[in-house]
């Protein structure tokens, strides 16, 4: 017992059972900011070593702890606690569930020391964080979810096949030990690739992330994409080719953000255009560049939930969430913006901030290996993180034009969570040995150089003022951009419902499809693709039918890896 | 831009100029691309990444990619 209550999720998992139990008899949150809380204490004494025990023959480590992943499960559990304190106000019994499962799984995901595991605990943090999305109670939210599900069902079927090639080939349980350019090594990476949001395997978050609750938004911003990194920096650091899509994948989310006008989604584009800093970071493979990655989703992980939490204070505040429909608030919400102001300034790497200590040293590690192009990508990236998360967002939502928008009072505990929020940016940017003592490769680094800062404050005032010029042109106007999902939500949907057209036309196959069959298959297809399209018949089941498809994905590629193996080891 | 915020914006280039060249006269270690070694390179940099970026998301990206709020509706209807 003593074993189990060393291991940090076990709060989160306790926690869950206490809420799930006293779902109609109490508020769940309380429970949530307390097993958080006990989270990061636990994880503050938590020292390195090894917990592991035998299940039908399986040896499964399930406390792994060293450098590396008690940074990532220190500051998923802080942000947790902070998560919990922000929803406090609003989270019902369902949605605090789902966040404890969420941060637990990833949590036990990154201390997983074997890959069975590490795969239960990956699995467990999709579905949890399609729990969490489901929460935010749309039309648009349960749409967005399926195809956040389809996508992620695909990725588990990846790791899953990849795990089953490696055990099978004479690999060890213990997690690590692929061979470079083997077949499961790229389709372990496939399915690292999707969780990190790897552009052309991204829409799902910027798609999903602002339909969850504010809150629920603030904890799908900590986890899936950074247990990605982490997986990534444990599994593949050097490999070579993330160092281009890393740079490229910077610079995409950039460029998305600069036309977006929903702020959630445009913070999403953000997310994937921060993890390209940390992908990038991951492939140049020194020891400078890997603690890069790590410090820097450290710094994310805080910045990225307060900036969250800042768009989340305006959506509650006036009920919008577009840009084109805010503006001129800020004399209503001024703790508010101040501190998405902090979050804002943390991400673009100003000064101060702890954006800076660690996004200046991957750039730094760029430039020692001579990566030319990856250090200007990398450059470009943060000009534009500035432009559209520290100029464009925070003028059109909280400064500009008045619009006459209602505001209502912020709560205390959304306060009080962006407030400690803010403080950890500062205190991590104005000491940077209290994360680098934490780091777990062997490198130094000084962020506050003359070069460094005169650098980062050029690069910050020349992009103000290119805004301060341009700010007319980059108004937002209500509409959406393109972006790879469509290819699931037109092209593929058409296909599905053109092929279960043709299916119901021939013969006896017609007669055992048509009918419900048909219309299940067909709803679905049409609420992929179209999410206000109303169901042909019985909703019920073409909302489920994605799930259906999900499983049907999963099973034929265990089929086919099971295939084979068979056919490589008939023995 | 009025002429204080003008002033103001030139006061501030003044001193990351003389920064700039501090840490150049210094011999300080510069990292990384060449934009680093030339004085004020970092601000031409960042202006010229600015430009480009919202040059290219308005005028390309935006034509390109932008649909009404209700594209997907119906999007996959037979």
């Amino acid at each position: 017992m003593m074993l189990v209550l060393l291991h940090p999720a076990f709060w989160l998992f306790i926690g869950l059972v206490i809420v799930f139990a006293n779902r109609r008899r109490m508020p769940g949150m309380p429970v949530g900011v307390i097993v958080a809380l006990g989270a990061v204490l636990a994880l503050m004494r938590a020292v390195e070593g090894s917990l592991e025990t035998t299940v039908a023959g399986f040896r499964l480590v399930w406390f792994q702890a060293d450098r590396l992943s008690l940074l990532f499960s220190l500051v998923f559990a802080i942000v947790a606690l902070l998560g919990f304190l922000y929803g406090s106000h609003r989270m019902r019994a369902g949605e605090t569930a789902a966040a404890l499962l969420y941060a637990g799984s990833a949590i036990a995901t990154v201390l997983a020391g074997d890959w069975i595991t590490f795969f239960v605990f990956w699995e467990a943090m999709a579905l949890s964080s399609v729990a969490l999305i489901w929460q935010g109670g749309t039309a648009g939210a349960r749409r967005a979810g399926m195809r956040y599900l389809l996508v992620h069902g695909a990725g588990g079927a990846l790791l899953f096949a990849g795990i089953v090639l490696h055990l099978a080939g004479g690999g060890e349980t213990s997690l690590g030990g692929l061979v470079s350019g083997s077949p499961p090594f790229w389709l372990i990476l496939g399915a690292v690739a999707i969780n990190a949001a790897i552009p052309p395997l991204h829409a799902w978050l910027t798609d999903a992330y602002p339909e969850a609750s504010t809150s629920g938004s603030v904890f799908l911003s900590a986890f899936t994409t950074k247990t990605a990194v982490y997986a990534l920096l444990r599994l593949f650091p050097g490999t070579e080719v993330l160092v281009p899509l890393g740079a490229a994948m910077a610079l995409y989310g950039v460029v998305f953000a600069v036309i977006e006008n929903d702020i959630r989604r445009l913070l999403g584009y953000h997310i994937v255009s921060q993890v390209g800093y940390m992908v990038a970071a991951v492939g140049i493979g020194t020891p400078l560049a890997l603690n890069g990655a790590a410090s820097h989703a450290f710094s994310h992980i805080l910045y990225k939930a307060l900036l969250f939490m800042g768009a989340g204070a305006a959506i509650e505040a006036t009920g919008l969430r577009r840009l084109s429909d805010l503006g001129g608030i800020s004399r209503h919400m001024r703790f508010a913006v101040a501190m998405y102001a902090v979050g804002a300034l943390s991400i673009s790497g100003a000064p101060l901030f702890n954006g800076f200590i660690s996004k200046s040293m991957i750039v730094s590690a760029a430039g020692e290996e001579h990566l030319l192009w990856t250090e200007l990508l990398l450059v470009l990236a943060a000009v534009g993180t500035f432009l559209s998360v520290g100029l464009k967002l925070p003028w059109f939502a909280f400064f500009g034009e008045r619009r006459g928008v209602a505001v209502r009072p912020l709560p205390t505990n959304l306060l009080a969570a962006m407030g400690i929020g803010g403080a950890l940016c500062l205190l991590y940017g104005l000491f940077p040995n209290l994360l680098y003592s934490r780091l777990p490769y062997l490198a130094t680094y000084a962020p506050y150089t003359l070069d460094h800062v005169v650098s980062s404050a050029q690069l910050l005032l020349a992009t103000g003022f290119v805004f301060y010029l341009a700010r007319k042109k980059l108004t937002p106007s209500p509409g959406l951009a393109l972006d790879t999902d469509w290819l699931y939500r037109v092209p593929l949907a058409r296909m599905i419902a053109a092929a279960t057209r043709a299916l119901a036309a021939v013969g006896p196959v017609a007669r055992t499809l048509r009918g419900e069959t048909v219309t299940r298959l067909d709803n679905a297809a049409r609420r992929l693709a179209a999410p206000g399209a109303p169901p042909r018949r019985r909703a019920s089941f073409a909302f489920r039918a994605p799930i259906g498809w999900t499983v049907l994905f999963a099973a034929a590629a265990v089929v086919i890896t099971w295939v084979v193996v068979w056919l490589r080891n008939p023995g | 831009m009025s002429r204080r915020a003008a002033a103001a914006l030139g006061l501030v280039v003044v001193v990351l100029a003389g920064l700039d060249g501090l840490a150049f006269l210094s011999g300080a270690e510069h990292h990384g691309g060449f934009w680093n070694s030339v004085p004020l390179g970092d601000l031409a940099l960042g202006a010229l990444g600015a430009g480009l970026l919202a040059w290219f998301a308005r005028r390309v990206l935006k034509p390109l990619l932008s649909r009404p709020e209700s594209y997907y509706d119906g999007a996959g209807s037979p």
